[in-house]
């Protein structure tokens, strides 16, 4: 990537993370302003401390906006859209199936559908990775840690 | 005398078989999440946190403090034989101790880097010994605006003293202060920022919070760029240095590790700074600056010492005075709250058995170490083979487990999938994790005792510039922010002219 293209992007990611916190702030400190108690410095109401933060973080995320970026910055290189939506999927797919199928189907289905995240993935391998490690888990976690997850899900056990 | 008393209390507790195993597992477990690059200390505690809960409390710190410094050693052997470090604070050992192993001396490399580690835990953990009772009994004597200060000067410096830019350094920070403000306000107890929804009262669970921000981003940045190809490595011929070696290792080690027990202490600083500073220092005094980057010995030796040192002093806040000094910390004074044991000054007091039994686990833990390393430094090496995409999945399955098992709650995951994004995003933007989590750890406690000294003094801010302690170490902090910020500035500005011409 030639200097110049990189640093056009650079000072677009200083933007984005000036634009970014400056909502994030806004956003915290109008909750904080509308719906609680500021209070005075020397009876602190709930939104004091808050609406202080909120203030001081669009401040200086308005001067990281100022910021000229480095030149020698690396490129921005982002990750597929189909692996960050399976790596992200992983806990999601974790927390609805955990109680409804138990620990043993909850780590297969997440360990199996996440492993494609790889390009290096195949069908079998993937299912020798989670079959293997679910196994593992279950051994470790439920029979030696006595860790207490259900192995088997409320749908299951009825 | 009462230092050996002391010390006899601490090697008593470890002593025990059980103690002992425990010590083992996580020395083990630090070197292998070391050698492993992807997962690191962090991820490792925080996975393990939910299990400790059933072991009693020695045993469970003495596991998790050996997982962080086992880190240390494990970290090094990838960095000097594939030129990978398994660890930040060991990038600095990548530089040399590469450069030594391509030159048929990775051996050497790889046994001075386990001794000198070795002797700078021997001293770091004296050194914890000797300063940690005179501390607790001065921050008896602290009032809250004291404790205010002192969490300014740990924030200031976790980002002055790390890389990156300073300004979104801050802007992390105060973030993280924010983000620690959701729950239920203590003085009133009404809800703040909890979106209607009771899972969010207690905070941000911290466990899902730091699994998303460190396991998945890092998931995510490692499937950024996918090889298949297994990493080469340098062979190891011989392990025993020679007297030569061992002359001019001694120096850096001793430097090294005085320097990374003093760092070490300060809150923000630790592992990492401390092995960047002795390098820094060891090209300076050395009478060849020009071997360095070439496989210059003192280049891995002080690093080293220092990175080993450092990881253990910065138990020094933590124990005595209930301040995580890292995010690492942060976890440890979680791991005692699960326990139902309150750190802070009296800890000493009140559990002595804990206390002593940790630090007195620092040395038999090195010990461990460094026949964990030396010896059997080919399993590690072997370790390497695994590839990332067998690798990835089961660190989530890992954590997954680790966050729902902690409180049993789903919501923790879908925090876990949330912070994994907004972490991932946050690295694209250039921005470190570790000042946000040091935030997010000390926010609570830092609006608490700002709350109390203004209701001390009447809504008096001057109550901060008044008592000598807070005074000093807010003007410390405001100097460290002005150096930090003016001439690197400055330096940056120049270095990109010079680039531009």
């Amino acid at each position: 990537m030639s200097p110049d293209l990189s640093r056009r992007i650079a000072i677009h990611r200083n933007h984005i993370f000036a634009l970014l916190f400056v909502a994030i702030s806004a956003g915290f400190g109008i909750h904080a302003w509308t719906s609680m108690t500021i209070g005075t410095p020397a009876d602190m109401g709930p939104g004091f401390f808050p609406l202080m933060l909120s203030l001081i973080l669009a401040m200086l995320s308005v001067g990281v906006g100022f910021v000229r970026p480095d030149l020698d910055e690396e490129p921005l290189t982002v990750v597929s859209l189909r692996a960050c939506l399976l790596v992200l999927s992983g806990p999601i797919i974790f927390a609805l199936t955990i109680r409804t199928l138990g620990l043993l189907p909850a780590v297969l289905i997440t360990v199996f559908i996440v492993s494609f995240a790889s390009r290096f993935a195949t069908f079998r391998n993937s299912a020798l990775l989670a079959g293997g490690f679910t196994v593992f888990c279950v051994v470790v976690f439920h029979y030696l840690l006595n860790l207490p997850i259900p192995l088997w899900g409320t749908w299951i056990t009825g | 005398m009462d230092l050996i008393q002391h010390l006899s209390v601490g090697f008593e507790t470890v002593l025990q078989p059980s103690n002992i195993l425990f010590c083992f597992i996580g020395c083990f477990l630090g070197t292998a999440i070391g050698v492993l690059p992807g997962i690191g200390p962090m991820g490792t505690i925080a996975i393990l946190l939910p299990v400790t809960f059933g072991f009693p409390p020695e045993a469970s710190l003495i596991m998790l403090a050996g997982i962080y410094y086992g880190a240390q050693y494990g970290g090094s052997t990838t960095a000097i034989l594939i030129n990978l470090p398994g660890e930040a604070s060991s990038a600095v050992t990548a530089i040399d101790g590469h450069q030594m192993a391509l030159k048929g001396r990775a051996g050497v490399a790889l046994s001075v880097a386990a001794l000198g580690s070795f002797v700078a835990g021997t001293v770091a953990t004296l050194v914890i010994a000797l300063f940690a009772v005179p501390l607790t009994s001065m921050a008896l004597s602290f009032g809250p605006p004291d404790y205010f200060a002192l969490m300014v000067v740990g924030l200031v410096a976790s980002i002055a003293l790390a890389h990156g830019s300073i300004l979104k350094g801050l802007t992390m920070i105060v973030f993280g202060l924010l983000l620690g403000c959701v729950g239920t306000d203590i003085y009133t107890g009404s809800l703040r920022f909890t979106m209607g929804t009771l899972n969010l009262a207690d905070g941000i669970p911290i466990v899902g919070f730091g699994a998303g921000l460190y396991a998945i981003s890092e998931i995510l940045r490692g499937l950024e760029h996918e090889t298949d190809r297994v990493p080469d490595h340098a062979k190891i011929t011989t392990l025993l240095p020679t007297r030569k070696d061992v002359g001019e290792a001694t120096g850096p080690v001793l430097r090294g590790t005085m320097l990374g027990s003093i760092l070490g202490v300060l809150p923000g600083g630790g592992a990492m700074l401390s092995s960047f500073a002795s390098y820094t220092i060891e090209k300076k005094l050395s009478r060849q600056p020009e071997t360095f980057g070439h496989g210059a010995l003192p280049g891995v030796a002080g690093p080293e010492s220092a990175n080993n040192a450092g990881a253990q002093t910065s138990f020094i806040p933590m124990l005595t005075l209930g301040i995580p000094s890292n995010p690492i910390m942060a976890l440890m004074i979680g791991a005692l709250i699960l326990q139902g044991i309150a750190p802070g000054p009296n800890l000493v007091t009140e559990q002595p058995k804990l206390f002593w039994g940790v630090i007195a686990s620092m040395w038999v833990g090195n010990l461990m170490l460094v026949v964990l390393n030396l010896p059997l430094v080919g399993l590690w090496v072997r370790l390497l083979r695994v590839k990332n995409h067998f690798l990835f999945p089961t660190i989530l399955g890992f954590s997954a487990i680790g966050v729902y098992s902690i409180g049993n709650n789903p919501f923790d995951l879908f925090v876990m999938a949330f912070f994994g994004a907004f972490g991932y995003l946050l690295n694209k933007l250039n921005c470190e994790p570790a000042p946000l989590l040091l935030g997010f750890v000390l926010g609570p406690m830092l609006e608490e005792y700002m709350r109390r000294s203004m209701i001390l003094s009447g809504g008096d801010w001057m109550v901060f510039l008044e008592r000598p302690i807070s005074a000093s170490l807010l003007v410390l902090s405001f100097i460290v922010l002005v150096i930090v910020l003016m001439p690197g500035v400055r330096r940056r500005r120049a270095e990109v002219f010079v680039e531009e011409d």
